[in-house]
């Protein structure tokens, strides 16, 4: 069965936590997103992504014990199921299909 | 990282706040993670307005999201309320109806004891506005008045700067007026100072204050007086005509018109006038022993009043030593033979409640009585929420199922509570609604029924309000409070398995809280009896005269120059047997003065009541003799001579053969022998003993007459009379009244009472009933499995209604035998107010505890006999 396809935040957001592995938590990832994408990214454009997956199990998350950075809070850090990880593969294949003919030189001139 | 260094504290508290619970508490971090991120690159004061912002911009998505499920629960909730209120709608509307009677009853009191609390505190300056009263004790006696010397107010003003102003008022008089040619019987006038309305301040419709009572033969009236003489026609100006006498008619001017004195008010008035008819002010008495006027004092504002009675005694001995030595004795003497007179300055405010003197303005309230009915009022109260609360737990018990599946279905415990308490909250407040639609409704009835009058504006006062308020939140509170916690807090698992377990806590509380409303009951309606006993009592006693078919007839006075000749037109009548022109009649207020046994020293005086009468007073009124003669007319010696009461020889402490002894009044020489001694008879009101009387001959004509008639005629007696009357006095109205009805009003106090309580034991017994109905119903509701059960094998039908009686009648027990001993000590305390008094039976415990007890069975029964017919088969599927 095909998974549906994501939109592109939930990609962006899956793709950044995967490279951020052990220290993928909320501002983090919004650094990476907004800097990759030279766009400001605000915590809550993050935030509702990341609630969606979790609902729909491409997310887990777990917490971490207090650190004095924060006030002394929990961070809530975020790991991809493997059915992020499946749906990753799947996004990357759709698109790498999609790309299939284009001429990067081409784009580029107009001609 | 600096400790100052943090996000705004207010902005964090409320972001916390706003997140919705602990799982979701990490972005609280995040915030402040990237709050100390910005504060680096951009600096603080850019991050603490981001922090802000952000948090700003939380709350409408939060505020929408929390309200509108609270919404969509709270609609759920009432829906579900209003659904089981309809299922269940016979124990709803006992549930609801009994609290809002409770609330209407106390409502009811409230209103009036309010009423009663008020009097006298609307004036401008209540709270410094006195009014002085006399105790007066003798060596043997000891008397309470409101009247005062005249010469008092003039010396109180002039001696004492602390008082302002001082006033006064005529003792009450009731006369004809006469305008254009019609007649008016006015019995509220007073004769008044100039400055009467300095001390109680009313609003003029015409004239001023200051002209009112400025000129002699001035008559300032209330409006609805001036009205019924001129209509709207403008009253200033115009000329009315008091009738002093058949021969003797003055002219008298009003001058201004006030409002009608406030209903809460001791001062009621028609009229008032002015002292003098005249340019020239009459000689003023200057006695300091002799009283008639009212006396008011205005003291400067916060003065305390202890103060400046503390100064009377010196101002009695200067004044009144002084008008004694005039006369020849000594003031140190004479208070050393036990007279006394203690000068109270009394607070206007409190003479409604606490002055009980025979000279009384208006009909005076009873303190003891509106105690009373607070206490009343709060048990019936208590009773309603106390019934209100039992029937909710009892109900909840039976939604277990309800809550169980709540729970189930993820109710979080809190939303059970309020669930609850919002349910608890409805009905509380269709209780409210309903309790005020019935005060509202009885009102009228209430007022007419038990002669009271209720201060219906109080409704709409703040107090009363924000009471209602208050007692609307802790009533559902009390009530919403025990499904709510206790129910809320049993695991789901044990709440579905079985609807109808109830935990036996739940019931011992309930069952003494039913113990609880049955005493309340009882109390009430053992008072009622004995109340009732105590009237019945005062109204059968024999007082010793003839109160039967005789009538007393009022301005009498204005016969004086043709009272023979009256008399014998009267007596000629077929319909009249007995005529007595007199001072004072048994239940009117009699004249009091000093008398001593002759030998006596000066000094020694005892308080008499004393009647001036002819010679046929001791026939019509059927006075029976005990020793000695009555008056005969053909003894000239026997208008200085005396008839007296058994009780004046006791207190004077006359021993041997009374008659040939001598009496005199003190200060006079004159002696007056005993010729006849009297059997003592009750001419005052049986609240007191019978007091010392005496009887002398006075022909000329007194201000009253007693008329014995025949019985079988009356009306045309009375038609016959005022033929007579108008022939002789065409121009005074002829005024009467039965004497057996002013014997009787003496005990209105008392009938008020009786009508009240009667009232509110009854509600309070109905409330208590539909408690009992509906906890009846659920403790057979609870137990039908067991019924069942008992039915198959082989209970009969009376054995299962004697079963649930049993736990009922216990109850029923318990509460009489706590209530009889309270009942029994409080209305001892309340016949101590009479001297003489019927005797607490058995009776009226046993009545009262047989009708609780029969209710209660009769109620319970109903509910055990549906039980006990219904078909096992039911009762086992029943869950």
């Amino acid at each position: 069965m095909r998974d549906k396809l994501l939109t592109r935040p939930e990609e962006f957001v899956l793709l950044a936590i995967w490279k951020l592995q052990e220290n993928a938590y909320s501002l983090p990832i919004r650094k990476q997103i907004s800097e990759t994408t030279g766009k400001e990214w605000s915590l809550g454009s993050i935030y509702t992504p990341i609630e969606r997956l979790i609902k729909t199990e491409y997310l887990t998350s777990y917490v971490t014990d207090p650190t004095a950075e924060r006030g002394g809070r929990k961070k809530r850090v975020f790991r991809l199921t493997k059915k992020g990880r499946r749906s990753l593969l799947s996004i990357h294949a759709v698109a790498h299909g999609m790309w299939q003919g284009v001429s990067i030189q081409v784009l580029e001139t107009g001609r | 990282m600096r400790s100052s260094d943090k996000p705004p504290f207010v902005s964090e508290r409320l972001l916390s706040w706003l997140l919705p619970d602990e799982e979701w508490q990490t972005p609280l971090g995040d915030f402040e993670e990237y709050y100390h991120e910005i504060a680096r690159e951009r600096g603080r004061v850019a991050a603490r307005w981001w922090y802000r912002w952000q948090v700003l911009k939380l709350i409408p998505i939060r505020l929408r999201a929390n309200t509108f499920w609270s919404v969509v629960m709270l609609k759920n909730y009432f829906r579900v309320a209003i659904r089981s209120l309809r299922r269940q709608r016979g124990f709803a509307f006992i549930n609801v109806f009994g609290l809002a009677l409770g609330i209407a009853c106390c409502l009811l009191i409230t209103l009036h004891v309010v009423h009663e609390v008020s009097f006298d505190s609307s004036w401008e300056n209540s709270d410094d506005l006195y009014r002085i009263s006399i105790t007066e004790h003798t060596a043997t006696t000891e008397s309470e008045y409101n009247l005062t010397p005249p010469i008092l107010a003039p010396t109180l003003a002039s001696d004492y700067p602390e008082v302002i102003r001082s006033s006064r008022l005529s003792y009450r008089r009731q006369l004809a007026i006469r305008h254009e040619g019609d007649l008016y019987d006015e019995k509220q006038m007073f004769k008044a100072d100039s400055n009467f309305f300095s001390l109680f301040e009313m609003s003029f419709l015409e004239g001023s204050s200051e002209t009112a009572l400025a000129q002699p033969s001035s008559i300032v009236m209330t409006e609805s007086t001036a009205r019924k003489y001129f209509g709207t026609e403008s009253a200033v100006g115009k000329v009315v005509e008091v009738i002093a006498s058949t021969t003797n008619v003055l002219p008298y001017t009003v001058t201004a018109v006030v409002a009608d004195p406030p209903v809460n008010s001791h001062l009621q008035f028609d009229m008032l006038w002015s002292w003098w008819r005249t340019g020239q002010e009459r000689n003023e008495p200057t006695g300091w022993l002799g009283y008639g006027v009212y006396t008011y004092m205005q003291l400067r504002p916060g003065f305390p009043e202890a103060e400046i009675e503390a100064k009377f005694p010196a101002m009695l001995s200067r004044y009144a030593g002084e008008q004694l030595s005039n006369a020849g004795r000594n003031w140190e003497e004479h208070l050393a033979a036990g007279n006394q007179y203690i000068y109270d300055a009394m607070p206007v405010r409190d003479i409604h409640l606490t002055s009980h003197t025979n000279w009384e303005l208006s009909p005076p309230g009873d303190a003891r009585a509106v105690f009373l009915f607070s206490g009343v009022a709060l048990f019936i109260l208590l009773v309603a929420c106390v019934n209100y609360m039992n029937l909710s737990t009892a109900r909840s018990e039976t939604r277990a199922k309800e809550i169980g599946m709540r729970k189930v279905l993820g109710s979080r415990r809190k939303q059970l509570v309020m669930q609850m308490l919002s349910e608890s909250a409805l009905m509380t407040f269709l209780a409210f609604a309903t309790a005020i639609i019935l005060v509202v409704v009885s009102a009228p009835m209430f007022q007419s029924l038990t002669g009271t009058t209720l201060f219906l504006e109080y409704l709409q006062s703040t107090p009363l309000i924000l009471g209602m308020i208050g007692l609307v939140i802790g009533i559902s509170l009390l009530a919403g409070s025990y499904p709510a916690l206790v129910m809320s807090a049993i695991p789901s698992g044990m709440l579905t398995k079985s609807a109808t377990s109830g935990n036996n806590g739940g019931v011992l509380f309930r069952n003494s809280l039913v113990v609880f409303q049955f005493v309340v009951s009882i109390l009430l309606l053992s008072g009622t009896f004995v109340v009732n006993d105590q009237i019945d009592y005062l109204l059968n006693k024999d007082l010793g005269f003839d109160r039967d078919a005789t009538i007393i007839v009022e301005r009498a006075g204005i016969f004086r120059d043709n009272r023979p000749t009256f008399t014998n037109r009267l007596k000629a009548l077929s319909s009249v047997e007995e005529v007595s022109f007199a001072s004072s009649l048994p239940s009117t207020s009699h004249s009091e003065l000093f008398m001593a046994p002759g030998p006596a020293a000066d000094v020694v005086q005892h308080n008499v009541y004393v009647t001036f009468a002819d010679h046929d007073f001791v026939d019509a009124l059927g006075l029976e003799l005990d020793t000695g003669r009555v008056f005969q007319a053909d003894r000239s010696s026997d208008s200085m001579a005396v008839m007296v009461n058994q009780a004046l020889l006791v207190t004077m402490g006359i021993e041997g053969d009374p008659i040939g002894q001598e009496l005199k009044f003190t200060g006079n020489d004159e002696k007056y022998p005993i010729v006849g001694v009297l059997k003592d008879f009750h001419f005052q009101s049986l609240h007191t003993s019978i007091n010392p009387f005496a009887y002398f001959i006075e022909d000329s004509a007194m201000g009253k007459i007693a008329v014995r008639i025949n019985t079988s005629s009356i009306s045309n007696a009375l038609e016959e009379i005022e033929t007579v009357w108008n022939e002789f006095a065409p121009s005074n109205l002829f005024q009467y009244s039965f004497l057996d009805e002013t014997v009787r009003e003496m005990y209105a106090a008392e009938n008020q009472s009786k009508s009240l309580l009667s009232v509110f034991s009854m509600l309070a017994l109905v409330i208590a009933c539909l408690g009992l109905f509906g906890l009846s119903a659920f403790t057979v509701a609870r137990r039908t499995k067991e019924i069942g059960v008992r039915k198959i094998f082989g209970a009969s039908e009376s054995g299962i209604i004697a079963m649930l009686n049993k736990e009922f009648a216990r109850t029923t027990i318990i509460a009489l035998v706590i209530a009889v001993p309270l009942a029994f000590f409080g209305m001892s305390l309340w016949l101590e107010n009479f001297a003489y008094r019927t005797e607490i039976g058995v009776m009226e415990f046993v009545f009262s505890g047989g009708i609780v007890m029969l209710i209660s069975v009769l109620t319970v029964s109903i509910q055990a006999r549906r039980a006990a017919r219904s078909k096992p088969i039911d009762a086992l599927r029943y869950e």
